[in-house]
């Protein structure tokens, strides 16, 4: 059965390029889309997916937040940061703050599917 | 393997998590704050960390006891609503305060504690409570009566169900990130928090702190401390992206010490930490100021071999500047806020209320005034004293309050602020204040000053008389309303410390205690002197004025040595005399300096032969025993290496009075 994700970034064009990476995978179906932090923890508690990619730059709520506010309420939420190149104090926040791992902008397909496979073995 | 170096770890990390606890429990304690997860996150947090600590120094009663909290904070977790159960704070806090306890006797050595059944009882009863009756605080009574090492009565679970706790080993772990990671820094954090969930991260080197700044060059190495083998720590790095190696190496600790102390559990007396930690623009600071100080330095040098001496005055200003810059820096790194010794303060009154039965409420304003170290160092005690003094004698018991007519919680408020280089304490109570008339009677009584004396005497040098040693064990007996043991000795360490106090009062209405202290001690402004053959250092601070004056205005008279000034006489001393450097003594010149000072509230000369020189010195307090001998509040050292001691002038002024 396929991993159930909820994709999370404000740029359109990010959140297809990432609904295809998971998608071509085979092993992964994207369930659900969100442009912004108070949007992702709407639609978390809605769709209740296995696994979040969190972008954290967003207006309204940014990832940082939202990360917080889903694992308040699931504390075993899988959430994985996409940042762009420079934002490494922000990604140890987020792991501060619960994110279970991330990726680097701009990715490879590889990149993300190692990721995401790593972060979803654990649990 | 050295243990010293695990238990100075242990202790300066398990105070830091109890001085931060308490700050959360009194967020919780707020009236009118709504419970909210991240205190109550931390606080489980915090003495989880505890827990772990403790076990692998295998201090098992610390470890237990935290271990009781930390399953309280986890049922409250499951809903925050908890968190205002009536008694939660107080029993939180009294555990907070008997594990600083037993923390302070394992600095001191002890390896064995007294186990703590009742508070653990206490402890386990509020979780069955929470448990069982769905947030009734009182709990079950059978809960409450159940000792930890007896069957657990059906209603309450109580913690039995977790399996027992391994003893923990502290692990040495060193990985290397993959070079071509992205983000190493965050790989590295990720690291950690895997090896958290293991275990409890007692250092890493780069802290997550560094390796939020960017500084990570690879290698991250943290001491782990888990109830886990070491194959299953192992297995957890594995799970982890981008760790090229690692290495797991078990710290093997002795398992038999050698008890050194008793082990009883004494109330905490915690010192300040003797490392700082710095921000490291200060350590850059120090070296732009360290390159000016080289620059001009030179300068000079080559100034003064080719004689130019306007280059020379130049590079000697410059050079002026440069230290009196890295002076700041250096002082502003030694400055440590009042907050620091707030904790201790707060842990004295509460055992005292405790025990005395009386009803208190402190309340401590302007603690990010930052003062030296030493400074604060040396006020905990008269602080400490203080505070207890009003507890203790000054408030009355409720009963007694109400029949007065005032509120049955005393008010006590202490106040820190700061005016220029100076820093002022003001400790104010509602209690019975102190009766001076009583006061005067007692010391009259007991010898410590004539009738005609007392008849003389201010106000406020009638409470001052309460700090004659040996005036409080003559108080006790007659049971006079006024302060315990102990003032003699507060006011000698404040000024000590080149401070200052004094009393306020009305009687029924309660008391006020200033003190008046230096901001630092470390440097001060003075006068080198000679008198008698040696060389003396006066405060410039307490030298009002210098002047030179003649042999022939200076008048013995039958009630001493006086010096005529206009047309007023005021009291003088000899420096030689008053130290009694008789071998050194020589007859004053024609014309000889003079420093004129306050003693109290008169002003006062005092002659020496010769005054040399004005310039800073750097104050050393005398250690003991020297440090008995009021005439001198420190020493310095002068650039020729020569020893000098700093007079202290009004003691000085005394002790010749006394001779």
């Amino acid at each position: 059965m396929a991993i159930r994700v909820l994709v999370v970034d404000d740029a359109l064009y990010m959140r297809t390029m990432i609904r295809d990476i998971l998608t071509n995978c085979g092993r992964y179906e994207v369930v659900g889309e969100a442009s912004n932090g108070r949007e992702a923890v709407e639609r978390y508690l809605e769709l209740k997916p296995d696994l979040v990619t969190m972008d954290i730059v967003m207006p309204e709520l940014d990832g940082i937040e939202a990360t917080r506010e889903i694992l308040s309420r699931n504390p075993s939420a899988a959430i994985v940061m996409c940042s762009a190149l420079g934002q490494e104090a922000l990604v140890i926040e987020s792991i501060t703050a619960g994110a279970k791992d991330f990726i680097v902008k701009p990715f490879t397909p590889d990149k993300v599917i190692k990721v995401v496979d790593n972060v979803l073995k654990g649990s | 393997m050295d243990m010293s170096r695990y238990l100075d770890l242990f202790v300066s990390e398990a105070r830091q998590h109890l001085q931060e606890a308490e700050q959360e429990i009194g967020k919780l304690a707020t009236p009118g704050t709504a419970p909210a997860a991240e205190p109550l996150n931390n606080l489980f947090r915090h003495f989880h960390s505890l827990k772990g600590m403790a076990a692998s120094m295998g201090f098992a009663a610390i470890s237990t006891l935290s271990h009781a909290v930390e399953d309280l904070f986890d049922e409250i977790r499951e809903d925050v609503t908890r968190a205002s159960a009536r008694g939660l704070a107080e029993l939180v806090l009294e555990a907070c305060d008997t594990l600083s306890g037993m923390v302070q006797s394992a600095a001191d050595g002890a390896t064995s504690f007294p186990a703590q059944d009742d508070l653990i009882a206490k402890v386990k009863a509020q979780i069955a409570a929470f448990k069982g009756a769905g947030g009734s605080p009182e709990g079950s009574a059978a809960a409450a009566r159940t000792a930890p090492a007896s069957a657990p009565p059906p209603a309450a679970t109580a913690g039995t169900a977790k399996p027992p706790e391994r003893p923990a080993s502290v692990f040495r772990c060193r990985l290397q990130v993959d070079p071509e990671a992205e983000l190493p820094g965050a790989r590295a954090a990720l690291v950690l928090r895997r090896l958290e969930s293991v275990g409890t991260v007692l250092t890493s080197t780069p802290a997550l702190a560094d390796l939020a700044a960017g500084r990570f060059d690879g290698t991250l190495t943290v001491l782990l401390s888990s109830p886990e083998p070491r194959g299953r720590i192992a297995a957890a790095v594995e799970e982890l992206l981008d760790v090229s190696s690692y290495g797991i190496t078990e710290e093997i600790l002795p398992t038999e010490m050698s008890e050194r102390k008793g082990a009883g559990v004494k109330e905490a007396e915690p010192s300040l930490p003797s490392t700082i930690r710095i921000p490291t623009a200060s350590l850059d600071h120090f070296l732009d100021t360290l390159g000016e100080l080289i620059t001009w330095r030179g300068s000079l040098g080559a100034a003064v071999r080719s004689k130019d001496l306007a280059a020379a005055a130049t590079s000697h200003e410059r050079l002026s500047r440069a230290v009196d810059r890295l002076r700041e820096e250096v002082m502003a790194i030694r400055l440590l806020p009042f907050e620091h010794i707030v904790p201790q303060l707060n842990l004295g009154v509460r055992a005292l209320t405790r025990q005395t039965g009386k009803k208190v409420a402190l309340q401590i304003s302007g603690t990010d005034v930052a003062l030296d170290r030493a400074v604060l160092e040396e006020i905990v005690d008269p602080l400490n004293h203080l505070l207890r003094n009003a507890v203790d004698h000054g408030i009355e018991g409720p009963a007694e309050r109400m029949a007065l007519g005032k509120e049955p919680t005393g008010r006590l408020t202490l106040a820190v602020t700061r005016s220029g280089d100076r820093v002022g304490i003001r400790l104010e109570d509602d209690g019975r204040g102190m009766d001076g008339g009583r006061i005067l009677a007692t010391a009259i009584r007991e010898g410590f000053v004539t009738p005609e004396e007392g008849e003389a005497l201010s106000p406020q040098e009638i409470l001052m008389l309460t700090t004659i040693p040996g005036f409080s064990t003559a108080e006790k007996t007659t049971e006079i309303s006024g302060r315990g043991v102990g003032m003699d000795v507060v006011r000698t360490r404040i000024e000590k410390l080149d401070g200052r106090m004094w009393f306020e009062t009305r009687v029924g209405v309660g008391l006020i205690v200033t003190l008046d202290l230096p901001l630092t001690v470390a440097v001060i402004d003075a006068f080198i002197v000679e008198s008698g053959g040696s060389t003396f250092a006066v405060p410039s601070s307490v030298a009002m004025r210098t002047q030179l004056v003649s042999a022939r205005s200076l008048r013995e008279t039958r009630n001493g040595l006086f010096l005529e000034e206009a047309s007023t006489l005021v009291p003088a001393l000899r420096c030689d005399d008053a130290l009694n450097l008789s071998a050194g003594r020589r007859p004053l010149p024609f014309r000889f300096p003079v420093l004129m000072f306050l003693d109290g509230a008169t002003r006062t000369a005092l002659a020496v032969d010769a005054i040399r020189e004005r310039r800073e010195l750097v104050v050393k307090p005398l250690g003991s025993p020297l440090d008995h001998l009021r005439e001198f509040s420190g020493a310095a050292l002068l650039d020729d290496g020569r020893i000098v001691l700093i007079l202290d002038l009004p003691n000085l002024a005394h002790a010749a009075a006394g001779a």
